[in-house]
């Protein structure tokens, strides 16, 4: 591992996220749509991007930041689930060393077995139960598993657990090197009511990723990320970080638009509903404060469709509007206008100048990266 | 090439209407940026220019050292002759100021980018649209970072200046020189200056971007780097002027130009900082500036008070030439740019023979300040010693000394008499005392006299012996240890057995034969058709293997050889032990590994047999030495008992031809050895009386000594020497 890297593929509404950090690979999400014309195959690059193990392709990480589906579309068919000797080498599925989870993946009785949350489910028991029977393949990567939040339904016992306000610079009993994650969600009366409400997005994972810079404790990026979580959500984490001191683990110099530029981030929907008598159009100040907690330069990405002036929500386009005038509309990113534009990824390059947007493709076939396409008659 | 900004007019051009070959060539590679290089639009300029306004969208991060956008509007200028690069201009009205690599305009905006170090004529080779746009795109995204300006790149100077000044720090006048240079002198005929030197706290890296060319100016860009250049250049002026009254100074004083010289130290990072220097040569005489200051000087020795004004009116009138200060080539700077050890700069060093290879050495080391020298030749210079000599200087150094000639063009060349001192003379008149003084002697005499001479009567100094073969393919380098416990005359020595004993170096002493052979032709006398790019390789190999030589103590033998493909093998030996016995006034040498071990074995494998066979070396009559290096074993039809050998004659009359032949006569018969059964004593037997008395006989007809050598058991062996024994 080289090139330390963010990368948001272009998936529509939905999140796929790819850090590479000096010594891991870690992928938050997966909205991994079946290839078509104008379809990016991020499938593909992502087995390009990551290590091997036995010319298996593995991630160190998984974040299921929650189990919608635009978070998890496709788990099944190219995540691997199940004892790495079950492992199908013509399927070239990628390998969870560790997974990270909230608690209502196994708190939801909504849940169908046949359906990519479904089995993302079976494999969290599997791994489970391994840590519930004390088995000694629990500390083996592909069978690792890590709580993030509250235990509400004593699902997780003996689970390793990260909590909000923790700092977390391991995984697979492996420390990151120049990385680390602060948890900031979900709160545990989040974790019991999304079990109430049956409401998935409450209980989103919500962290700041940091990359320190090569020497020395300063970061060189800062990245928020905060799946589906709503206003409610981030005006608690901005009152719990702010209470505890730990305003630092608001800032950001790139930020994941919650909930792939809705509304919801900055207020309650509808937006506006002039029969109703609905006007829900200003954004909480709350919103607002997390969004000036920005760096010079931060950057926002909105992980959606292509975000027009409509009545769309997400992408919703007044949210865009928030965001530009937050940070300018040169710096606000959508992935899909940028897949149009460039015919490429967001790809984020952290070194200690701090994040650098990748637009240039660069020559790959003269410079030896890449192999031509074939030539000569075919049949 | 003038690199000011000229607005376009509002015409706008239609792509297909572009007539400038720059234009098309990269409109047309826009398409393969990818949507990070955007067209906006295409306006006509004069004389045909036309202005290509471009959106780049680079790669910049969010936190860069120099604010570079994300998007930046550039305009390039393309002209209709094809034998310029296109200008490049940043649009933003806040692009900012003082970046590296950006060139001098008469105005401060729009900033002229300087995409490439190169001209023209070495880009156009491999100038493309899309290469260019790529060179662009690369300042803007390097220059953010501050990567642009590499780490091992100098700094840039404080301001630029189109013209230059060779400073010598003692010349007191300027006179110019062609392409508007200037150079001091110490001739009256020149223009008085007087030289004031200025130090100034540091200031960013990044060149100044407007010319200057008046004090006001020139004032105005030393405030903006919050530099009180008058509150500097005053006391300065002062001095000046009090100077020149005390001493009643009159004329040319008075009338001196000021040319200031400011050390202006350029931060290369938030800690490091480099000096560089800038210089400005004031058209305003100290009268002149005196008065400005408020001192005005009446006759010879009367100064009043005036007021003080240094108005814009008073000092927008005075023109300032911004003259890049060169100081001129000394020693010290001569070591810096040639990156020579200062450890040697104060080593003294003797050189003798200052012919082809001499003189050209010599020079290699005298153009990077190496050392101080004693240079020692007899001979002049003549017409046909112009063509491989270091000198070319013909005019001037016909007949003269070559020590004299070439250690005066040295000494001129670095502005430094005490560099190298002159011996007319022959090496053997040369006060011993002066060598003796040296650290290092050198012998590029091409005499083995001289070498000798060096060997036996110049004590406790390390030397050094080198030179061609006669064809000039070779070049050949004996250097003695520290100690000299191998000196030259036995490096020469087994220089032959080499010579001898590696096949691919048997024509090392071939000659030229229809070449003009001299009364007594050394093997170290070359050809007169000896090109001089061979001299110039060899001396170029002499030079930078001299050096090296000196960081090791020990002795070396090197040959360097050049082949028909001209690569350059290097053959470098160890160096063989050697015995030294005296006897009878003489002292001999006998070396072990190439004859002692050989002779010793060959007995082992005749034993019981007696065995023997022919003494290889050489004699020196005038120091009285023998070194024996070599043998011919036993011939074929030699007879070897247990108590008898009887040396045969086969191929022995074609074997020392050979041997003559390959060492030019350098080694050749010394006598005979042979060896006695085990457990025998060394000396002569009735039999061996008998054949030395031959021998005896014969070396007096050689007009060498005797010689019989008698070989025994465990290694031991007696040398038996005009009948005398040891």
């Amino acid at each position: 591992m080289s090139k330390k890297i963010i990368k948001y593929y272009p998936v529509g509404n939905g999140d796929t996220s790819l850090f590479k950090t000096s010594n891991a690979n870690i992928i938050t999400d997966c909205n991994i749509r079946e290839v078509k014309d104008g379809i990016y195959d991020v499938k593909e690059d992502l087995v390009k991007e990551l290590e091997k193990r036995n010319d298996r392709p593995y991630t160190d990480l998984f974040v299921l930041t929650h189990h919608d589906n635009d978070h998890c579309l496709n788990f099944g068919k190219h995540f691997h689930t199940g004892k790495i000797s079950s492992y199908d080498d013509d399927d070239e599925k990628i390998i969870i060393d560790e997974l990270w989870v909230n608690e209502y993946i196994l708190g939801d009785d909504n849940i169908s077995d046949d359906t990519d949350a479904g089995i993302i489910r079976k494999e969290v028991r599997r791994r489970r139960n391994l840590y519930k029977n004390n088995d000694s393949a629990k500390n083996e990567r592909g069978n690792r598993l890590v709580l993030i939040g509250y235990d509400d339904n004593n699902n997780f016992t003996n689970v390793p657990q990260h909590i909000p306000g923790q700092v977390v610079n391991e995984i697979n009993d492996t420390t990151l090197d120049k990385f680390e994650f602060f948890i900031h969600a979900p709160f545990k009366a989040d974790v019991i009511d999304c079990n109430a409400n049956e409401d998935r997005n409450m209980s989103s994972i919500v962290y700041q990723a940091r990359f320190y810079k090569s020497y020395g404790s300063d970061f060189s990026c800062r990245v928020l990320h905060g799946g589906d979580a709503d206003h409610y959500r981030w005006a608690k984490i901005k009152e719990k970080s702010e209470k505890n001191e730990n305003e630092d683990a608001l800032e950001w110099d790139i930020f994941q638009t919650p909930h792939h530029c809705s509304w919801t981030f900055f207020n309650d929907t509808p937006y506006k509903d002039d029969d109703k008598n609905i006007d829900n159009s200003e954004p909480k100040q709350t919103s607002i404060d997390i969004l000036n907690y920005k760096l010079t330069g931060a950057k926002v990405v909105a992980t959606s469709k292509k975000i027009v002036d409509d009545k769309d929500n997400p992408p919703h386009y007044p949210a865009r509007t928030e965001y530009t005038n937050v940070v300018g509309s040169s710096n606000f990113k959508n992935t899909q206008k940028f897949y149009d534009d460039f015919k490429k990824p967001i790809v984020f390059e952290i070194d200690d100048y701090g994040a650098t947007l990748i637009k240039a493709t660069a020559a790959a076939i003269s410079s030896g990266l890449s192999k031509p396409s074939r030539a000569g008659r075919a049949g | 090439m003038e690199q000011d900004y000229v607005s376009p007019t509002n015409d706008k051009v239609k792509i297909e209407e572009l007539k400038n070959d720059r234009s098309k060539q990269i409109l047309s590679s826009i398409d393969a940026f990818g949507g990070t290089v955007i067209l906006l639009k295409v306006l006509h300029g004069k004389h045909e220019d036309e202005f290509l306004f471009l959106k780049f969208l680079p790669d910049i991060p969010n936190n860069p050292i120099n604010d570079i956008r994300q998007e930046e509007i550039i305009v390039i200028i393309t002209s209709q002759d094809n034998i310029s690069l296109p200008k490049v201009f940043a649009c933003r009205d806040d692009f900012p100021l003082g970046l590296p690599h950006t060139n001098v305009t008469k105005d401060e905006r729009p900033v002229s980018l300087c995409i490439f170090e190169e001209n023209f004529e070495e880009l156009k080779h491999k100038w493309s649209g899309s290469y260019f746009l790529q060179a662009i795109k690369s300042w803007l995204e390097l220059t953010a970072r501050d990567e642009l300006h590499e780490e091992n790149q100098p700094l840039e100077p404080f301001v630029m200046g189109s013209n230059g000044i060779i400073v010598n720090p003692d010349n007191h006048y300027i006179k110019k020189l062609p392409n508007g240079f200037y150079k001091t002198t110490d001739s009256t005929l020149g223009t008085p200056i007087h030289k004031l030197f200025i130090a100034t706290c540091p200031v960013d890296n990044g060149v100044v971007h407007q010319r200057v060319d008046n004090l006001y100016a020139l004032n105005e860009l030393f405030k903006s780097k919050n530099i009180d250049l008058l509150k500097l250049l005053k006391p300065k002026i002062t001095k000046l002027v009090d100077d020149g009254l005390s001493h009643r100074i009159d004329g040319d004083y008075w009338k001196g130009l000021i040319f200031l010289i400011v050390e202006i130290p350029i931060l290369r990072d938030s800690k490091n900082s480099e000096p560089t220097l800038a210089g400005f040569k004031i058209n305003a005489t100290l009268g002149e500036l005196s008065s400005m200051f408020g001192r005005a000087i009446i006759g010879l020795d009367e100064l009043i008070a005036v007021k003080e004004n240094l108005s814009e009116d008073k000092l927008t009138p005075i023109d300032v030439e911004i003259l890049s200060p060169h100081l001129s080539l000394n020693k010290i700077s001569a070591q810096t740019y040639s990156g020579i050890d200062r450890k040697y700069s104060d080593s003294k060093f003797t050189l003798i023979g200052l012919g082809a290879i001499g003189s050209q050495f010599f020079m290699n080391l005298a153009r990077s300040g190496f050392g101080i020298w004693n240079l020692v030749d007899k001979d002049i210079m003549l017409p046909h010693n112009f063509i491989r000599h270091a000198s070319t200087d013909i005019e001037n150094h016909i007949a003269k000394n070559k020590a004299v000639a070439i250690s005066k063009q040295a000494n001129d060349l670095l502005n430094d008499s005490d560099f190298s001192k002159p011996f007319a003379t022959s090496v053997y008149d040369v006060d011993k005392s002066v060598m003796e003084g040296s650290d290092i002697i050198l012998d590029m005499s091409t005499s083995i006299g001289v070498e000798r001479y060096l060997a036996n009567e110049i004590k406790n100094v390390r030397k050094v012996s080198a030179f061609l073969n006669p064809m000039g393919t070779d070049f050949v380098m004996l250097t003695e240890d520290v100690e000299s416990y191998y000196p030259l005359d036995i490096l020469e020595i087994q220089y032959y057995k080499e010579l001898l004993t590696n096949p691919e170096l048997s024509n090392h002493l071939d000659y030229e034969q229809d070449s003009k052979i001299r009364y007594a032709r050394g093997c170290r006398d070359i050809t007169s058709k000896i090109p001089q790019e061979n001299l110039s390789i060899f001396s170029g190999v002499a030079s930078k293997i001299f050096k090296q030589n000196l960081k090791n103590n020990n002795a070396g033998l090197q040959i360097w050889r050049t082949n028909k493909s001209q690569n350059i093998v290097h053959h470098g030996f160890e160096i063989d032990d050697w015995q030294e016995k005296s006897i009878s006034g003489w002292t001999i040498y006998i070396n072990e590994n190439n004859f002692l071990d050989t002779v010793s074995k060959f007995r082992e494998d005749k034993l019981p047999n007696e065995t023997g066979g022919i003494l290889i070396g050489a004699i020196d009559n005038y120091y009285k030495k023998i070194y024996i290096v070599h043998t011919i074993l036993a011939p074929e039809d030699s007879i070897e008992r247990p108590t008898l050998f009887i040396r045969g004659i086969k191929d022995v009359s074609k074997k020392l031809s050979q041997i003559s032949e390959i060492t030019n006569n350098n080694l050749k018969y010394l006598g005979e050895w042979h060896s006695h059964p085990r457990n025998c004593g060394l000396s002569m037997s009735g039999e061996d009386k008998i054949q030395f008395a031959e021998l005896l006989s014969e070396a007096k007809l050689n007009g060498q000594p005797a010689i019989m050598l008698i070989l025994g058991d465990d290694n031991k062996f007696k040398i038996h020497l005009d009948n005398c024994e040891l």
